[in-house]
C-alpha cells in the first residue's frame, strides 16, 4: 500500500461519508451476529444477542472512536486547536492587536503594490489564450513605419500560411450624444474579424460581424462602463442608439467590463464597423496618398510560431507593400513610435514586416506606462517586501516573548504527556490564525488605501471622474492578487511562526517549573533575539533613506523653473469640432472671446493658444529653415509651433527678451510674423541678431515668417527636459485652429474663476466643448504624478518601517528590563542612581541600534544605487541626506527605549529584590 | 497551574478500561493477521482463544485499532465473501505492517527483559 493509498484511506469518510458509515454499520452488525451464534444452546436469540453486545462493549463509543481515527478525528483536533488558539489570542488583546496590525500593514502594503504591479506589468488581455495574439509591424532602419492600408491587409491575408488577421483603427474626439448627454469619445473602428479573433463574449447582445462591416451598418458595441453610465444597466439597451457625429448608431451589444481595449493603457468605450469610419470622420482605410492607419492583429492558432508567421507574411509584404513603407518613418519621434532601431546601421535595409506578441496589450506609443512605471513599481515592491520582513520580525519577537512567558505552561503540558509535535502544532495554529487575521485586514487596508490613492491621482485626459492612472491604481481583487495575498500570509507564518514554536518547545522540563512564575525564563531560552531588532533597524534605514532620496527628488522637481508663471493661471480647452462653428474653427471666434474673458471679474488678462505650458493642448511639429544655417546630415531641424493670440506670452508669464509681442494688426495681410525662443536663437542663429530675419516653417510648401521677437525658453512638456526650439505664430495668420486653449491670469484663487470662465464661454459660443479645465499648478502636479506616487508611497513605507522597528525595539528593551528587574534592583540597592540605570538600559539599546545602522549602511548605499535612475538633483549617495536618515533612526531608537529605561530607573529595590 | 490546553483524552462519557498496555492491541492484531487475512470478529476470537481469556479486551476496541492500522498503511481492508456466503471486510497485513510488527515485538521484549531483571534482583 502506497503513501497515497493511506492518504486516500484517511480521506475516505470525507469524500463519501454515507458509504463510510454504512460499511462500518454492516461490519459491526456481522460481528454481533457471528458472536451471538457462538453463544451455545443455552440461549435464545434475544439473550445471545444481548451477550454478544456485552462482549462488544459500548457500540456508539467505538463507532465514534473509529471515526475519530479517520480524517474526521483530525478535523476535530484542528477545531480544538483553533478554538484554543482563538481563546489564547483573545486573552492577550494587546499582543494580538499589535501582531495583527503589524502583519496587516505589511501584507496590505504588499497586496496593494502587487495589485498595481500585476495590472501594469503582468496582466494579460482578458481574452482566451492571449499568448496567441500578435500584431504586425513594419520595421524600417530607423524605427517603426506607420500602419497599413486596406489593400495591403487584403494582400497579406492571402499569404500562404498566414495566421487569421483582423484590423482596427480609431477615430478620436468624435462628438457623442448618448441618453441625452454630450461628450467626446474615441471610437474603435474594427473589421468583421476583430472580435472573432479576440474571442470575446458580449455581456448583452452580440458583437460586430463581418456582415456589419460589409454593409457599413451603423451599429456599435459599447463598453460595460457606458452601459452603466448612460443606460444604468438597462437590458433594453439593445433598442437604444448613440449618436456619433450626428449619425445614430444602433447598440447591438455590450462588452465585458474587464476588456479595456487592445491598447495599454487605454479605455475601451465603443466600437463601430470599420466601414462606418467615413461617417464619423475616422481615418480613411484606403488613403489615396500617404501611409495607412490600420493596425493588424492576428491569432497564432495551434502552436504556430511568431517566426514562422512573420516569415509567411513578410514574403508577401515584400512583394506587395514594402515599397510604400520605405519612405515613411525617418525622423525618430515624428510618428511618436516606440523603440528606434540603431540609426545609420544600414541605410539601404528594406522595411520588413514582423509579428509581435501582444498578450499584454499594444503599448500606447506616447505614454508607455510600463517603461514609465515599471521600474518604480519594482522598487516599491522591493520596499514593501522589506516592510513585511520587518513586520514579520516584530511578530516573531512578540511570539518569542509570549512563548517565554508561557514556558511554565508548556513545561506542564509536556510533563503530563503532550507530545512536542502537538505543542508545535498548537503554536503554529496560533500563528496561522494571526496570519489569517493579518491577511484579511491587510486585504481590506490595501483596498481602502489604493482607492484613496486612485481618487487622489489627477485625472488624465477628459477630466471626468477618476482618470486613467487612477483607474489603473484602483484595487481589483483579481484571483492573482488574492493568491498573492494568501501566499504572502503563508510565507509570514513560516517566517515568524516556525522558529519561536520550535525554540520554545525544545525545553528541559525542570528549569521553568523550578522558577517562580514571573515569566522570565532561563537566559538561553527566553531571551529575545537582538538580531531581529538589529535586522529591523538595518531594513528600516534602507527604506527611510530611499524615501528621503525620492522626497528630495520630488522637491527638486517642484522647484524647477519652467520659465512660465505657475500661480494664478487657469486654462481650458475649447473645441469647435462637431458643432456649428466647425467650419471656421476658433479663428473667427477667438478675438471676441478673449475680449469677453478679459472683462470677467477676477481676471487680470486672457489669451488663447494652441499649446500652453504645463496645461498642454495640441502639439504641432514642423521642419524649419533658417537663412545662413546649413544643417548637417543628422541635424534635427524640427521645431514646435504654438499659435497664440497677442498677450498670450504675458498671461502665461513668458517674458520677451528682444523685439515685440504680436499685435492685433499682425496677420496674413500685414505679412507673416513669428516670435522664436532663445533655444532656437542659440541653435540656429548663433550670435546673429534674429530680429527681422525670415525663417521658413512647414517645409517647401510652408510659410515664410519674419521674426519680430525673442521669448525666454520654457519647458512646455517635461520639466526635466531642456527647452525645445519653438516658434510662436499669431492664431490669425494661418490655419483654422478648430481647438485652442483659453488661459486667464487671475487676481485671486483661479479655482474661483473656473465657473465664470465656463459660463462665459458657453454663453458666447453655445455648443462648443470645454474640456480639461485646469490650473497650471494642478497641471504641474499631474505631470509629477509618477514622482508623487513614488515619493508618497516610499515615505509611507519608510514611516511604517520606522514605526515597526520602534515597536520592535521597545518590545525587546522593555522585556529585558522586566527580565533584569532584580538585577537592576540590586544595583540600585548598591547605590546606582536612576540616571545610571537609564544609561545602562540606553547603552544596551544603542548597541543594537548602532549595529543595525552599521549593517544597514551597505544596504542603504545599494538601495540608493538601485533607485539612482529615479532621482533628480540629488546623488544616490548624498551624504547629508543619508546621515540625516541615520540620525533619525538613532533618535527614534532612543525614543523607543526611553520609556522602558525610565521605568527601569523607577524600580523600587526593595520590591524588586523581594519578588524573587 | 493546571494544564489548560487540549490533551488527547477519551471522549466524554463511557470510557472502557483496557487491560492491555497502550499499543499492545495493535501488535496483537498485526500478529494475528500474519496467519491469514481475517474479518474483525475472526481477529477478536483468535486473540481471545490464543490468550486463553487472560487478556480481557472489549471486542469493540478492535475497530478503532483496525482503523488506526489502516491509517498507517500497516493493514488493508477489502470486502469479500465469508465461508457462509456473508459479505465481510477482510483485513490483510502489508509488508510495512510486518516490519512494524517486528519493531514492536523487539521493543516489547527489551522492556520485558528489563522488567524481569529488575524483579529478579529486587
Amino acid at each position: 500500500m502506497s503513501f497515497f493509498d493511506a492518504v486516500r484511506h484517511r480521506l475516505r469518510p470525507l469524500l463519501r461519508p454515507r458509504t463510510f458509515d454504512r460499511e462500518l454499520e454492516e461490519e459491526l452488525r456481522l460481528h454481533i451476529e457471528l458472536d451471538a451464534g457462538q453463544q451455545g444452546d443455552g440461549h435464545d436469540d434475544v439473550s445471545a444477542r444481548h451477550l454478544a453486545l456485552q462482549h462488544f462493549g459500548h457500540m456508539a463509543y467505538y463507532k465514534e472512536e473509529t471515526r475519530r481515527m479517520t480524517v474526521l478525528g483530525w478535523l476535530d483536533i484542528l477545531r480544538q486547536d483553533l478554538r484554543y488558539g482563538l481563546r489564547a489570542l483573545r486573552r492577550a488583546p494587546v499582543f494580538t492587536g499589535v501582531a495583527v496590525l503589524s502583519l496587516a500593514l505589511g501584507i496590505g502594503a504588499n497586496t496593494a503594490i502587487f495589485g498595481l504591479l500585476h495590472r501594469v506589468l503582468l496582466a494579460t488581455l482578458p481574452v482566451p489564450h492571449p499568448g496567441e495574439l500578435v500584431t504586425a509591424r513594419v520595421v524600417v532602419p530607423r524605427g517603426f513605419a506607420g500602419g497599413f492600408a486596406l489593400d495591403e491587409v487584403r494582400a497579406l491575408r492571402e499569404a500562404p500560411g498566414a495566421p487569421p488577421l483582423a484590423v482596427f483603427t480609431s477615430a478620436g474626439n468624435v462628438a457623442l450624444e448618448a441618453a441625452g448627454e454630450r461628450d467626446f469619445a474615441t471610437v474603435d473602428l474594427v473589421d468583421g474579424e476583430y472580435f472573432r479573433i479576440l474571442g470575446l463574449r458580449p455581456v448583452v447582445g452580440r458583437l460586430l460581424s463581418p456582415e456589419d462591416d460589409r454593409a457599413a451598418q451603423p451599429v456599435v458595441v459599447i463598453s460595460e462602463d457606458w452601459w452603466d453610465r448612460y443606460f444604468h444597466r438597462d437590458p433594453a439597451v439593445l433598442q437604444r442608439t448613440v449618436t456619433l457625429r450626428n449619425v445614430a448608431f444602433a447598440i447591438v451589444g455590450v462588452l465585458p467590463g474587464a476588456f479595456h481595449g487592445l491598447v495599454f493603457p487605454g479605455e475601451f468605450a465603443v466600437a463601430a464597423p470599420l466601414s462606418t469610419g467615413a461617417l464619423i470622420g475616422g481615418p480613411d482605410p484606403q488613403p489615396a496618398r500617404g501611409g495607412g492607419s490600420l493596425v493588424i492583429i492576428g491569432r497564432l492558432t495551434s502552436g504556430a510560431s511568431i517566426a514562422r508567421g512573420s516569415a509567411a507574411l513578410d514574403a508577401v509584404f515584400q512583394r506587395c507593400c514594402a515599397d510604400r513603407h520605405s519612405n515613411v518613418g525617418g525622423k525618430p519621434g515624428a510618428l511618436g513610435a516606440a523603440p528606434t532601431a540603431p540609426a545609420g546601421k544600414s541605410a539601404a535595409a528594406a522595411p520588413r514586416l514582423i509579428l509581435q506578441d501582444i498578450s499584454r496589450g499594444i503599448p500606447m506609443s506616447k505614454m508607455d506606462i510600463r517603461t514609465d512605471y515599471g521600474r518604480i513599481l519594482l522598487v516599491l515592491m522591493g520596499g514593501v517586501a522589506v516592510v513585511l520582513l520587518i513586520a514579520c520580525a516584530n511578530v516573531g519577537n512578540l511570539l518569542l516573548v509570549r512563548a517565554a512567558a508561557r514556558g511554565r505552561e508548556f513545561a506542564v503540558r509536556l510533563s503530563i504527556g503532550a507530545s512536542r509535535g502537538r505543542l508545535v502544532r498548537q503554536l503554529l495554529t496560533e500563528s496561522v490564525l494571526l496570519a489569517f487575521l493579518g491577511g484579511a485586514l491587510g486585504l481590506a487596508l490595501a483596498w481602502w488605501a489604493t482607492n484613496v490613492l486612485a481618487s487622489s491621482l489627477p485625472p488624465m485626459g477628459d477630466g471626468a471622474g477618476i482618470g486613467l492612472l487612477g483607474e489603473i491604481v484602483r484595487f481589483r481583487a483579481s484571483p492573482a492578487v488574492l493568491e498573492f495575498t494568501a501566499a504572502m500570509s503563508v510565507a509570514c507564518v513560516a517566517l515568524f511562526g516556525l522558529l519561536p514554536a520550535l525554540r520554545s518547545t525544545k525545553t528541559d522540563l525542570v528549569s521553568p517549573l523550578k522558577e517562580s512564575g514571573h515569566g522570565h525564563g532561563s537566559r538561553r531560552r527566553g531571551m529575545l533575539d537582538p538580531t531581529l531588532v538589529v535586522a529591523q533597524v538595518a531594513l528600516a534605514l534602507l527604506l527611510v533613506s530611499s524615501a528621503a532620496l525620492l522626497g528630495t527628488t520630488l522637491r527638486n522637481l517642484r522647484a524647477i523653473d519652467g520659465g512660465f508663471a505657475t500661480t494664478h493661471v487657469l486654462g481650458v480647452d475649447v473645441d469647435t469640432r462637431g458643432t456649428s462653428y466647425e467650419q471656421g474653427g476658433m479663428v473667427p471666434l477667438h478675438r471676441e472671446l478673449v475680449a469677453r474673458l478679459q472683462r470677467l471679474p477676477g481676471v487680470r488678462a486672457a489669451a488663447m493658444a494652441s499649446i500652453t505650458p504645463a496645461i498642454g493642448g495640441r502639439w504641432s511639429i514642423t521642419p524649419v529653415t533658417v537663412p545662413g544655417y546649413v544643417p548637417s546630415a543628422d541635424d534635427d531641424m524640427t521645431v514646435s509651433l504654438d499659435a497664440i493670440t497677442p498677450g498670450f506670452l504675458d498671461v502665461a508669464g513668458i517674458p520677451l527678451t528682444a523685439g515685440r509681442d504680436f499685435a492685433d494688426g499682425d496677420g496674413p495681410s500685414a505679412g507673416n510674423v513669428a516670435i522664436i525662443n532663445t533655444t532656437l536663437v542659440h541653435r540656429f542663429f548663433g550670435t546673429h541678431d534674429p530680429i527681422g530675419a525670415t525663417i521658413r516653417v512647414g517645409g517647401d510648401s510652408g510659410f515664410a515668417l519674419r521674426v519680430v521677437g525673442v521669448a525666454r525658453d520654457t519647458r512646455y512638456r517635461d520639466l526635466r527636459m531642456p527647452a525645445e526650439p519653438m516658434v510662436y505664430v499669431p492664431v490669425r495668420q494661418s490655419g483654422s485652429w478648430p481647438y485652442l486653449v483659453a488661459i486667464v491670469r487671475t487676481t485671486a484663487d483661479p479655482a474661483a474663476v473656473a465657473r465664470l470662465l465656463r459660463n462665459e464661454i458657453t454663453a458666447f459660443a453655445p455648443g462648443v466643448r470645454l474640456r480639461a479645465m485646469q490650473t497650471v499648478e494642478d497641471a504641474l502636479d499631474q505631470a509629477l504624478s509618477r514622482e508623487r506616487l513614488a515619493a508618497g508611497l516610499a515615505t509611507l513605507f519608510g514611516a511604517l518601517a520606522l514605526g515597526l522597528a520602534a515597536v520592535g525595539l521597545y518590545g525587546v528593551v522593555s522585556y529585558n528590563v522586566t527580565r533584569r528587574t532584580s538585577e537592576i534592583g540590586l544595583r540600585m540597592a548598591m547605590g546606582a542612581r536612576p540616571a545610571d540605570v537609564v544609561r545602562l538600559v540606553l547603552r544596551g539599546s544603542m548597541i543594537m541600534v548602532l549595529a543595525g545602522l552599521a549593517l544597514g549602511l551597505p544596504l542603504m548605499l545599494a538601495g540608493g544605487r538601485a533607485i539612482a535612475a529615479l532621482l533628480y538633483g540629488v546623488g544616490s549617495h548624498d551624504f547629508p541626506l543619508l546621515a540625516a536618515a541615520m540620525a533619525a533612526l538613532a533618535a527614534v531608537g532612543i525614543a523607543a527605549s526611553a520609556v522602558p529605561a525610565l521605568r527601569a530607573s523607577r524600580i523600587d529595590p526593595l520590591v524588586a529584590l523581594r519578588s524573587d | 497551574m493546571p494544564p489548560s490546553g487540549p490533551v488527547d483524552k477519551p471522549a466524554a462519557g463511557h470510557a472502557p478500561r483496557s487491560e492491555l498496555l497502550p499499543g499492545t492491541l495493535e501488535m496483537l492484531v498485526l500478529q494475528t493477521l500474519t496467519i491469514a487475512p481475517m474479518h474483525g470478529y475472526g481477529i477478536a476470537r483468535h486473540i481471545e482463544q490464543q490468550s486463553a481469556d487472560v487478556l480481557q479486551v472489549e471486542q469493540g476496541s478492535l475497530y478503532p485499532a483496525l482503523e488506526r492500522l489502516q491509517r498507517n498503511g500497516w493493514v488493508t481492508g477489502k470486502w469479500g465473501k465469508s465461508p457462509t456466503g456473508r459479505r465481510a471486510r477482510y483485513y490483510t497485513i502489508t509488508s510495512s505492517g510486518r516490519k512494524q510488527l517486528g519493531l514492536e515485538i523487539a521493543g516489547l521484549e527489551r522492556v520485558y527483559r528489563a522488567i524481569t531483571r529488575v524483579l529478579r534482583h529486587a
